[in-house]
């Protein structure tokens, strides 16, 4: 079983503290991390992508450090932004994208094939980068991501210009992978992680402030989420507004720890309520 | 200076070749500087645009140089070479550190490639890009006066450097494995480029005039305007986190 230890990572911005004393470990299977603006998840990706190196503390795969060229034959790492070669075609971007990771020349052909097919863009196979839309551009930088079947698969907000379909032909493959590789999943998405991630992390102002399976996170909020007919007005103190819903009929989903009204239904939490009650809370 | 943290990688899995040394050399001289490779990554790393930019301004340069060239000085004439050299990089450093070229460049640098060898093609690629549209300039300036044995050369070199150029071409697409080969052929380009340049001395003896002069000090204004932008540039990709400072 790999390992991937982040041990004391601190690291700065000229001023600004971008991570504080983070550590996790991490084994197969997908980790999602959330985090509001600037909390710190480009970060985390930019430092296991091996583009910045921390300022304090050690990233391990293995027990050695990830700053190798051997690591980065392991990675696959999709930014959230990213660019490619318009005037390249689809396979053969990604036969220089293989090349460049060292796949072995005899696997690259069945390797794009299998990709292409994975992502459901084996009809562009011969078509310019340029030409393609977002949403199939998003699927490239997927692909180049896995082209060498990654051990490390870092993925900032892949699902970004998916379509529903495409979107759950993504997660499913994902799934499959998590069964021999480690996945970091940074989304907005919430709904996305909590499909498929089996840890989370939640990041706040450069730190870990928690950190569970996507159940223990759930079931930590049991017997504190309500929905209430009406508006916000006679909500408690340490209520978290989750949704406001004005149509058909005005509802409030909310999360409280006070003492329950006979106008309150108690509804199941799920993780937008973890999010919300983290990030309400200071 | 991070040299020492930077911990530079050698991959127990990967074959210690000459070429593997002299690039190790290139990063770990690149690190010791405070922008490592990306600087040159910046400027070399997206070859492509870079030669368009610069086939543009050789087009303009061209166009404007064949008007006026029936009487150049030497020495101003070797001025002008020289901020040539110096404007046409920068400028296309200032193109390349768009938002979207460093896109570009910030997933290569997560590939477990051999960085500074791919970058190190890649000057060749442009430098030789460079020197044959140069030729081609001095070829039909001095076509315009008289035939002599050094164009017939020059001419030759061209031919030469284009086919080392889709060689190199070829090796960053395919990835070069063969070290001793690479080797060899930027031996061999590098020794094109050097006889390129003295042809082109030679041949631009005979010129000069005063114009040319303020041509050279128009060219060095630019090219210290585009240090400064360049800089600047670097500078807001250093505070974005895309270059170790």
């Amino acid at each position: 079983m790999d390992t991937l230890v982040l041990d004391g990572i601190k690291k700065c911005y000229g001023q600004t503290i971008a991570l504080d004393g983070f550590s996790a470990t991490l084994t197969h299977g997908i980790c999602g991390v959330l985090g509001e603006n600037g909390a710190g998840k480009s970060t985390v990706l930019n430092l296991l992508s091996t583009l910045i190196q921390p300022d304090q503390g050690m990233i391990l795969y293995n027990g050695s450090t990830i700053y190798t060229r051997y690591y980065q034959s392991l990675l696959g790492y999709l930014p959230q932004h990213f660019g490619v070669y318009g005037h390249m075609k689809l396979q053969d971007y990604l036969r220089y994208v293989a090349a460049l990771k060292n796949v072995d020349g005899s696997t690259i052909d069945p390797m794009i094939q299998t990709t292409l097919n994975d992502l459901d863009l084996l009809p562009y196979a011969d078509s310019k980068l340029k030409t393609l839309s977002g949403g199939m551009r998003q699927r490239v930088g997927i692909a180049q991501a896995l082209i060498n079947s990654p051990k490390v698969l870092l993925l900032d907000e892949p699902t970004v210009g998916l379509d529903p379909r495409q979107r759950i032909r993504f997660k499913t493959l994902l799934s499959r992978l998590a069964n021999h590789c480690i996945v970091i999943l940074s989304s907005h998405i919430v709904s996305d992680i909590e499909d498929i991630a089996d840890t989370v992390w939640l990041l706040k102002k450069g730190k870990l402030c928690c950190e569970g399976t996507v159940e223990s996170l759930i079931k930590s909020l049991d017997g504190t989420v309500y929905v209430k007919d009406g508006d916000t007005m006679d909500l408690p103190l340490d209520a978290t507004i989750v949704n406001i819903r004005l149509k058909p009929i005005p509802m409030v989903r909310f999360i409280s720890n006070a003492l329950v009204q006979p106008s309150w239904r108690m509804v199941r939490p799920d993780l937008n309520d973890v999010y919300m009650r983290v990030y309400d809370v200071d | 200076m991070k040299f020492e943290a930077l911990n530079i990688p050698i991959d127990p899995l990967q074959k210690q070749t000459t070429l593997d040394g002299l690039t190790s050399a290139i990063d770990q001289f690149q690190i010791t500087t405070s922008i490592k490779l990306d600087l040159v990554s910046v400027i070399l790393n997206q070859a492509r645009y870079l030669n368009h930019l610069t086939y543009g301004m050789y087009v303009l340069v061209l166009i404007i140089e064949s008007m006026i060239a029936t009487s150049a000085g030497k020495i101003e004439m070797m001025i002008y070479l020289g901020m040539a050299c110096t404007v046409f990089p920068l400028f296309a450093a200032i193109e390349c550190t768009d938002a979207k070229r460093v896109d570009l460049i910030v997933l290569h640098k997560t590939y477990p490639f051999d960085y500074g060898l791919l970058l190190s093609i890649r000057f060749l690629y442009l430098t030789l890009l460079n020197s044959v549209v140069l030729l081609i300039y001095i070829l039909m300036v001095n076509t315009m006066r008289h035939f002599i044995l050094i164009d017939a050369l020059s001419a030759i070199t061209l031919i030469f450097s284009m086919l080392t150029l889709s060689a190199s071409n070829l090796l960053i697409g395919l990835k070069i494995k063969n070290g001793p080969l690479s080797v060899l052929i930027s031996f061999m380009v590098n020794a094109i480029v050097q006889f390129s340049l003295i042809s082109l001395l030679t041949m631009i003896q005979t010129m000069h005039g005063m114009i040319q002069i303020l041509w050279c000090l128009g060219w060095i204004g630019l090219a210290i305007v585009c240090m400064g932008l360049t800089l600047f540039k670097i500078r807001r990709g250093i505070h974005h986190g895309y270059f170790s400072a």
